[in-house]
């Protein structure tokens, strides 16, 4: 029985070598081999459905294969990250940024801003990220766009601000006059902002540059309307509220690509728009 | 009498300070659950079908402040408790809710069991579930869950 056991273990053991020298037989640290990896184990035709097991499969394969491949790491975290497993998530997306912090050190700060609001975090992150790649964008905004919003969130007005002025100079490409190429959630925010510092004037101006950009946009109704009632305007808060439940009936929202996930910084529903038109639920 | 009176207090003390129902796939509020019938599971989740819950987070955030406030409890840590969970074919969220627990650094942590169960009471007032249906009016169940963020003892935000 004994000798039946030694010779089970050789045998296994032996297979564990053979699979380590496969995978150490591997370059990890060649970039053609690491793209060709990647592309085999996480752009195939079965990563379709990430709460399928065989995501987690393909991702683990290549985590065993090459430890040192971080967009591995941050793909296996999707599925917790969305479905609100921090705990698994996190050290999967510490892990892709400890290995290259270049590419994913914005995109933790992204996850703590709009997934976790955890604000602080996200400045933290984005602010390595700013020395790290200088002026880049993260899901379509620049670093100080987030920023923006978490200072906003955390009522850090003038910080926001200027995080909010120094977005739209990284957006126009240092000539903030061309206004084409801003984006019209940066005006949103700014509006927004406004509104909360109480500004009516700067906040109507800023939410009515994102409408001559998104006419529908829901949230930029409603907070203009907030601002119309602030200034004891009835007929103009009625009217962007009705626009703003009329969009919203229609589908519109944000357009960011996570909004289905999670809502934004101040993103309101038709819960919100109906109850300042005074609808009952 | 005396037997009583320990019987009394030792099921007090179960509610306030007692585990959860620890499974192998993790750690639950309740472990029963009744299907409602016809009521088909596709594997859903809340952001293939528009089931965040319907209202901001702002707003969920004031009423789950307001309603801790009314029950006086308590408690300084900082994180966040996770309750996941199904919503069925009427909208109401299912049992076998499953609760998860970090510290702010998302390393797993246990809150207080009286703070969880509060939340967790929290969590069966919200009503306004969104009743899913396929494309042909099939009603489905879809799997949901709300997070609250934690600071220094006030529910600081609310997730998603």
């Amino acid at each position: 029985m004994a000798r039946w056991i030694i010779l089970f273990l050789s045998i296994f053991f032996g297979v564990q070598n053979g699979a380590a020298q496969q995978a150490t037989g591997c370059d990890c640290f060649n970039a053609k081999i690491k793209d060709s990896l990647v592309k085999h184990y996480l752009e195939n035709e079965h990563m379709h459905d990430y709460n399928s097991p065989v995501w987690q499969q393909y991702c683990d394969s290549l985590i065993a294969l090459c430890p040192n491949i971080a967009v591995a790491y941050q793909i296996k975290a999707i599925p917790f990250i969305k479905y609100g497993d921090y705990a698994t998530a996190f050290p999967l997306e510490d892990k892709a940024v400890e290995l290259d912090p270049k590419n994913w050190t914005a995109y933790r700060g992204f996850l703590k801003c709009i997934f976790t609001k955890d604000y602080e975090g996200a400045i933290i992150d984005f602010k390595k990220a700013q020395l790290l790649t200088p002026n880049s964008f993260e899901m379509d905004h620049t670093y100080p766009f987030y920023e923006g919003l978490c200072n906003l969130e955390l009522g850090n007005y003038t910080k926001a601000e200027q995080n909010l002025k120094q977005s739209i100079l990284i957006e126009t490409n240092g000539k903030p006059n061309d206004s084409s190429h801003i984006h019209f959630n940066t005006f949103l925010y700014l509006g927004i902002l406004y509104y909360e510092m109480k500004d009516n004037a700067k906040a109507k101006e800023n939410l009515l540059k994102c409408l001559a950009r998104y006419q529908g946009l829901p949230d930029a109704n409603y907070y203009l309307a907030m601002v119309y009632q602030r200034e004891n305007n009835p007929e103009q808060q009625s009217k962007y509220l009705v626009i703003a439940k009329e969009w919203k009936l229609k589908g519109y929202s944000l357009s960011e690509d996570n909004v289905f996930y999670s809502y934004y910084p101040h993103q309101v529903t038709l819960y919100e728009i109906n109850k300042a038109l005074g609808v009952q639920e | 009498m005396k037997h009583l009176i320990l019987i009394v207090v030792v099921l007090l003390c179960s509610k306030l300070y007692g585990q959860n129902i620890t499974l192998p796939d993790g750690e639950y509020m309740d472990t029963t659950s009744a299907a409602v019938p016809g009521c088909k599971d596709y594997n859903f989740y809340y952001y293939s079908v528009g089931g965040k819950y319907p209202q901001s987070s702002s707003t969920t955030l004031k009423e789950v402040q307001v309603y801790l406030q009314q029950q006086s409890i308590t408690f300084s840590d900082s994180g966040y408790i996770t309750f996941r969970f199904k919503i069925d074919c009427e909208g109401k969220m299912m049992q076998r809710v499953q609760v998860l627990q970090t510290d702010e650094n998302y390393k797993p942590y246990h809150f207080n069991k009286t703070v969880v169960n509060e939340l967790f009471a929290f969590l069966q007032t919200l009503h306004h579930w969104r009743i899913v249906k396929t494309k042909t009016g099939d009603p489905v169940l879809y799997r949901a869950f709300i997070t609250f963020k934690i600071k220094y003892g006030k529910v600081d935000n609310i997730i998603p």
